[in-house]
């Protein structure tokens, strides 16, 4: 059977893939999801980096790392797969400002960062070993995936050349970042991430507050992209003429 | 007109909100939406302390107008409290105003732009997206009637208006020329009327409990804390473009 | 084959704040200026306008507007026992680049060194005694006093417009402003910033320990001016997008808001974008510079002759631009000989978390760069340090500048780092959590030095610098004293836990800290022990000149910017009165 695990350039490998063995042989190709974890509360999502497995457990993991509880919506809720699927896409994720030549060795922790990966490469690696040793994260009750989660931020498990605290503190980062950046990101979806702390986002004068003491500013965040009817705008629409 | 709102302030005791506000409506509309040939600008849905401001103002001479000065000298600051809050609650509609203007190159970079050589930054920064306000003290200005926007930034360039105690809009407003302020003025009232609901000067929550201490030394410190736990600074391992400590 | 071009008078290296400086002091004179910038132009308008500008995900962690890392970056290692690696993502401090460099996006926080830092081992010697700290500390004094800069300072902070309360004017103690302060000749230029409430809490509670509190001089201004360029700055709106960003209100001092535009003016300026310099050349006697070579953004070599040369780059690429130039000899940690990356210091920071109940309303967001309260009580040897076993200090100051939640989301210890307890604490804390800060000064040892890397290049195929750092014995007493002292106001700021966190070896660069490197071309009085003399002079080739944060022997109490800008004028004028009269060596 053809799996996703296989490594294709991404770019080629995953298209080239679904046509080559159409509709139906797309559907044995993936791996089988139990009925429950197809039934997540997942936003539909239009993913251009993750294939079907990665993104399985991104969902799945990203719904541990910030859940939805009595606190509020969580990660899943907030779009921060599909946050994490274009900055992996996109430039960061191939290595933007990254110095990337070698020799490559392991270093002291404060010498930071020294795989060769691209964070793109980190993902791509680390979630195909995951998958590959410990298939099924997504079937996992969540108080079993809370365990993995522990045990993938305290070990340094090899996954595919990235130890796992390595991998997790990345996936955790990231995460972070999908939840509370700018909406226009794809990510901290109707800012219900700002609200829930109370941070203003985008436009922002407070000369007129800041020697006010104590008070409770409560106004309606703003992104950066919304229009003047509060939209968000993530994709820029062209002015008609 | 102005003598009728005078008489209905007479019995300030009796007299309730609604009176009071029929007096507004006399050249701001029943609506609030204003009568561009009055010159009397809309003031529906403008954030709630920027027109208490505006009313203090023309009382204590931070504004001067002929029509607004003795009026805003006969309320107290109670009624000028509930006035502006009255306003505040409306939704802004549309109603006569002057003419649609054309939208202008001009006017629209400066707004979202700013000018380099002029030493003006954007106006939505401060503006809100499209003008339409941003918290409770930046009015909005889209749907604005042209005329009035025009008047209002030659008081700021003049400096007969005073109610920015940042300075921002008299410095603004002493960089721009006239054909600017022309094209500005055109820019934002052709632009849509902030929609109901959606934009934060719409009922914009009253920010803050009103609590003006501005003297440093007398903000209040809850009880004493308890003890000093140590913490450890620490660093990322991942491929970072993160910084998040 | 490099393109031989014109000759020009002077070649700048960097166009930053010294460049900028510099430059139009030597156009002034009447020279002509070439000024090479490795980055972009950038401006006010269009560049830094928001909302687009309070992207926390593209300028702060991201990090638009700093140096890419993928075509230079420095390595780093603890100690020479250990191989140096790259940092592969800059993480630990923000070098900048572009027009404008790192004055664009900084924080605006401006202060004044102390003559106790300018002459630390005189004082401190003649205070307690030659040998209160061993031999492996190699802090000097910098051939300069506070008074010969007082004008200087003077200078920069009028052309920025600096926003504070003076303390100490001509002697006499002025109580709301600093009053350990050293003299000034005159008032600030604009009346001090608003008080945000997390200040005004630590004021009283310093108050209440009988510290003398003060506001923190901003260079992000409080009321509108115009500065004796001709250039007019507005209000600061109090953002809380300031350190990592450009500022949309023309409020922030930059090279942009105060002296560029007046000096792009000037046809003597000549202002070259996308230019990678890769050396200072020298002639045949190797004590005379005939300018430098330099590659575009297209790739092209150029090599610009100049009769006198001036690097006002940031402060590490100062000294690596030396060592590459093979101007003055490379500092040997081994030997103690040398004297290029000689003194490298940073800064020594903590903080102290007030956790307060969830009537208390911080709004973070609510800031300046600049708009703190602090004490300098504990800076420089403004204290008796004869029972404590360090010298130097630091200030304490509840100096927070922002609360955007990627970078700030404070939790008390014990808080998972992730999952609903996370969420929970976040969600309970974000509003309500002040930070109070220490920001302690860096002594020189013999072992934290720079030199060039064996083994990794850059972009152009040159080494990159190596950087040998740890913070030294003194510098973690020091800072577990001032964060003592520091966690003993925040417990009278009324918070219901205190979490403090002094600083601890061993330095990581994977967590930013400060953006104050300082040292590698020290300037100082014998020439066996600094690069540079007292008017930052090369000693070896006498038409060089380096001015920034590398002249520093050791790094201060206070931020390093605003010495930066008085050492931009002190040696513009040295160039100009003294060096262009007769040029050669200042100073036998």
């Amino acid at each position: 059977m053809t799996t996703q695990d296989e490594s294709l350039p991404y770019d080629l490998g995953r298209r080239r893939l679904f046509q080559a063995i159409g509709a139906a042989g797309v559907a044995t190709a993936l791996p089988m999801l139990p009925a429950q974890a197809q039934q997540r509360e997942a936003p539909a999502q239009a993913y251009i980096f993750f294939n079907a497995a990665e993104a399985t457990f991104i969902e799945a993991a990203v719904a541990r790392l910030i859940p939805k509880d009595a606190t509020g919506p969580g990660a899943l809720e907030a779009g921060v797969p599909n946050y994490i699927d274009k900055q992996l896409a996109g430039a960061w994720g191939a290595g933007e400002r990254l110095y990337r030549s070698g020799p490559w060795q392991p270093g002291a922790p404060t010498q930071g960062y020294q795989l060769p990966f691209t964070p793109a490469e980190l993902f791509r690696n680390a979630i195909r070993a995951l998958n590959q040793k410990h298939a099924g994260f997504a079937t996992l009750m969540p108080k079993e995936q809370d365990a993995f989660l522990d045990a993938l931020q305290k070990s340094k498990e090899d996954l595919g050349g990235v130890p796992s605290n390595v991998f997790f503190e990345s996936l955790l980062e990231v995460t972070i970042e999908g939840f509370f950046a700018d909406p226009v990101y794809g990510g901290n979806k109707d800012m219900t991430p700002w609200k829930m702390i109370g941070f203003p986002g985008a436009y922002a004068d407070f000369y007129e507050y800041v020697d006010k003491y104590n008070i409770a500013y409560t106004a309606p965040p703003t992104s950066l992209a919304q229009d003047a009817n509060g939209r968000i705008h993530i994709h820029i629409e062209p002015k008609r003429k | 007109m102005k003598l009728l709102f005078l008489l209905l302030l007479l019995p300030l005791s009796a007299v309730g909100q609604p009176l009071l506000v029929q007096g507004c409506a006399g050249c701001h509309g029943a609506q609030g939406e204003g009568n561009a040939s009055e010159g009397a600008p809309r003031i529906a849905g403008q954030p709630q302390a920027y027109l208490e401001r505006q009313l203090a103002a023309f009382a204590d001479g931070r504004r001067e107008n002929g029509v607004m000065t003795p009026i805003a000298r006969q309320l107290t600051p109670e009624q000028r409290t509930a006035l502006s809050t009255y306003y505040s609650d409306l939704r802004a509609r549309a109603g006569k105003s002057s003419p649609p203007a054309a939208a202008n190159a001009r006017g629209r970079a400066l707004a979202t732009r700013g000018d380099r050589a002029l030493n003006v930054q954007a106006c939505q920064s401060c503006h809100g997206p499209g003008g339409t306000g941003f918290g409770n003290v930046n009015p909005y200005l889209a749907g604005l009637d042209r005329r009035y926007l025009e008047m209002a930034l030659g008081e700021w360039k003049s400096g007969s208006r005073k109610t920015d105690p940042s300075q921002q809009m008299n410095q603004i407003a002493s960089n721009l020329g006239d054909a600017d302020i022309k094209a500005l003025a055109a820019y934002f009232a052709s632009q849509p009327l902030p929609q109901p609901a959606t934009t934060a000067t719409q009922k914009p929550p009253r920010i803050g409990a009103p609590d003006e201490r501005t003297r440093p030394g007398t903000a209040t410190t809850p009880r004493a804390g308890t003890g000093v736990t140590g913490g450890e600074p620490s660093g990322s391992q991942g491929p970072g473009g993160s910084g998040t400590k | 084959m490099a393109t031989r071009l014109k000759e020009t008078d002077v070649v700048m290296l960097g166009v930053g704040l010294v460049g900028s400086i510099v430059g139009r002091e030597l156009t002034k004179a009447g020279l002509e200026v070439v000024g090479l910038e490795r980055g972009e132009p950038r401006f006010t308008v269009p560049d830094f306008q928001a909302p687009a500008m309070h992207d926390e995900l593209r300028y702060s962690i991201r990090k638009s507007l700093m140096m890419d890392a993928a075509k230079e970056t420095y390595t780093f290692r603890n100690s020479a026992n250990q191989t140096a690696l790259p940092m592969r993502r800059i993480q630990g401090f923000l070098p900048g680049t572009g027009l404008g460099g790192s004055a664009v996006h900084w924080n605006g926080q401006t202060y004044r060194f102390h003559d106790a830092d300018f002459r630390m081992r005189t004082l401190a010697n003649e205070r307690y005694g030659k040998d209160f700290l061993g031999p492996e500390y190699t802090f000097q004094d910098w051939g300069v006093s506070y008074a010969d800069l007082e004008p200087y300072y003077d200078r920069f902070e009028y052309l920025l417009g600096v926003s504070g309360k003076a303390g100490n004017v001509q002697g006499k103690k002025i109580p709301g402003g600093n009053v350990l302060e050293e003299p000034r000749s005159r008032e600030y230029p604009t009346r001090p910033m608003k008080e945000p409430y997390g200040s005004a809490m630590f004021r009283k509670a310093a108050e209440g320990l009988g510290y003398h509190p003060f506001t923190q001089p901003s260079s992000n201004l409080s009321e509108p001016y115009t500065n004796p360029e001709g250039m007019t700055l507005n209000t600061c709106m109090f953002c809380g997008y300031c350190e990592r960003y450009g500022c949309e209100h023309f409020a922030k001092a930059s090279p942009q808001t105060v002296v560029l535009p007046v000096l792009l003016k000037d046809p003597k300026f000549t202002l070259r974008t996308g230019c990678q310099v890769q050396r200072i050349n020298l002639d045949s006697s190797g004590r005379n510079a005939t300018g430098v070579t330099y590659i575009d953004s297209q790739g092209r070599e150029f090599e610009q002759p100049a009769r006198l040369v001036v690097v006002g780059l940031f402060a590490l690429n100062n000294v690596r631009m030396l060592l590459l130039s093979k101007i003055g000899a490379p500092y040997d940690p081994a030997t103690g000989k040398g004297v290029v990356g000689r003194n490298y210091s940073y800064q020594t920071t903590s903080g102290v978390n007030v956790f307060y109940d969830e009537n208390t309303n911080i709004n973070p967001f609510m800031r300046s760069g600049a708009s703190g309260t602090l004490i300098a009580d504990f800076v420089s040897d403004n204290f008796d340090h004869a029972k404590l076993g360090f010298l130097g200090g630091g200030y304490i100051g509840e100096v927070m500048s922002h609360g955007r939640p990627i970078e700030f989301h404070p939790t008390p210890p014990g808080t998972p780092s992730w999952g609903s307890e996370w969420k929970k604490a976040v969600v309970r804390h974000y509003n309500h959590t002040a930070v109070v800060s220490t920001h302690g000064s860096s002594i020189s040892t013999r072992y934290n030095y720079l030199d060039l890397d064996p083994t990794y290049k850059d972009a152009w195929g040159q080494p990159l610098m190596r950087m040998t750092f740890d913070f030294p014995d003194n510098d973690i007493k020091l800072s577990a004293f001032i964060t003592e002292r520091a966690a003993e106001i925040a417990k009278a700021m009324g918070g219901k836990q205190i979490v403090a966190s002094p600083r601890k070896r061993p330095y990581t660069s994977t967590q930013y800290q400060s953006t104050h490197n300082t040292g590698g071309t020290i300037m100082g009085l014998d020439r066996s022990t600094s690069v540079l003399n007292r008017y930052c002079q090369s000693w070896d080739v006498p038409n060089v000149f380096v001015i920034g944060a590398s002249c520093y022997p050791q790094n201060a109490s206070y931020n390093p910017t605003g010495t930066v800008g008085a050492l931009a004028y002190w040696a513009a004028d040295a160039i100009i009165n003294k060096y262009i009269r007769s040029p050669g060596p200042l100073l036998s």
